[in-house]
């Protein structure tokens, strides 16, 4: 690397080696070897202006911006159309959900055999296979 | 910390993408590019919907784009706008995200670049309220607010620059990002860039002179 080149990329990246291109270091870093006062001379001017540079600080960003974009995301987030994962986990739920409600209806449908009621409806008897309260129904034959 | 190793490229910088890195979302790449994006497992979950990495997404990339814009806006309000629709487009884009040799970072860059350039372009109200273009020639202050009247005066320094250099300055040196993605950001060669910073800083040097002593 040439003195004139060294110089250039100090005038463009700075004075921090860490910031130039990394296919010069290995090239600027030998010439600092070979020519250590007139490279840290020409680095120490242009970190001069790196300090310049960051005294120019921001502060954090506030919470009432990261509340704003929260706000603007997190509804949205939650109807995100769900991924496999989330449809299995519906299908499997909503099939238990199934299983129950079958199950609970069949018990509404399909009255009980031992029911003496249902026995003498089979039988042509004048009582209403429905009408399970029927005392009369329940009466032995 | 180990990726960021693994990933050094040309540019000089810890895992930074290669030169054509600042493609949309969606495109595809090189499956080994895209196990260095540090950022591609957070993507992923956001784009499930995740609220944890929304969180994430606004903890890691919030702080950056903020001084991004800052710096080239020279305008909190205006700054917090853009970064707020920068991260929301983030959020739209993840579901659709295809792991690429572009980084997530850089694509959030470029966003906030257009962003900032469509601001840029408007006719803006420019006021110059606390940043001060003179040395105040009154009593001594005390520390604080000689740190304050330093930073306003880079600051003022920096917004007087011609835009293509402040650009070319807060990418590459506040946002630390390499001389290759920050030319491809910029769309403009190396060796453009290389003149554009050193334009810029020979110019800061000079308006800032009086605050770094004389020149050896």
């Amino acid at each position: 690397m040439t003195p004139d080149r060294f110089t250039a990329l100090s005038q463009a990246y700075g004075g921090h080696l860490d910031r130039w291109p990394v296919d010069e270091r290995s090239d600027a870093v030998r010439l600092c070897q070979e020519r250590p006062h007139w490279t840290a001379q020409v680095l120490s001017e242009a970190a001069r202006l790196d300090d310049l540079l960051d005294a120019f600080g921001l502060e954090a960003p506030s919470n009432d911006l990261r509340q704003r974009i929260y706000a603007r995301v997190r509804p949205a987030a939650t109807a995100r159309p769900l991924g496999l994962r989330s449809w299995g986990l519906g299908l499997a739920a909503a099939s238990l959900a199934g299983m129950i409600c079958g199950a609970a209806l069949m018990n509404l449908a399909v009255p009980d055999l031992s029911n003496d009621a249902v026995v003498v409806s089979a039988l042509g008897d004048q009582g209403s296979v429905l009408d399970l309260s029927n005392s009369s129904a329940k009466e032995p034959l | 910390m180990t990726m960021m190793v693994l990933s050094r490229n040309s540019e000089g910088v810890p895992g930074r993408g290669p030169a054509n890195d600042i493609a949309g979302p969606g495109w595809t790449g090189k499956p080994s590019q895209a196990l260095l994006d540090p950022d591609s497992d957070m993507v992923t979950r956001l784009g499930r919907g995740d609220p944890a990495a929304v969180q994430t997404l606004i903890s890691g990339k919030l702080p950056r784009l903020l001084a991004l814009a800052r710096r080239l806006l020279g305008d909190a309000a205006e700054a917090e706008d853009v970064a707020q629709e920068a991260l929301v487009r983030a959020w739209k884009q993840a579901p659709s995200w295809t792991p690429g040799p572009a980084r997530f970072d850089t694509w959030l860059h470029k966003v906030a670049l257009n962003l900032c350039y469509d601001r840029l372009r408007r006719p803006r109200l420019v006021s110059d309220a606390g940043l001060p273009e003179t040395v105040d020639r009154g009593p001594a202050p005390d520390a604080g607010l000689l740190a304050q009247d330093r930073q306003a005066r880079v600051e003022a320094a920096l917004q007087a620059l011609p835009p293509r250099q402040r650009e070319a300055i807060v990418l590459c040196y506040y946002q630390d990002l390499g001389n290759q993605t920050a030319a491809d950001l910029m769309k403009v060669s190396l060796e453009a860039l290389e003149s554009l910073l050193s334009r810029g800083r020979r110019t800061l040097r000079g308006a800032l002179i009086d605050l770094s002593g004389p020149l050896p």
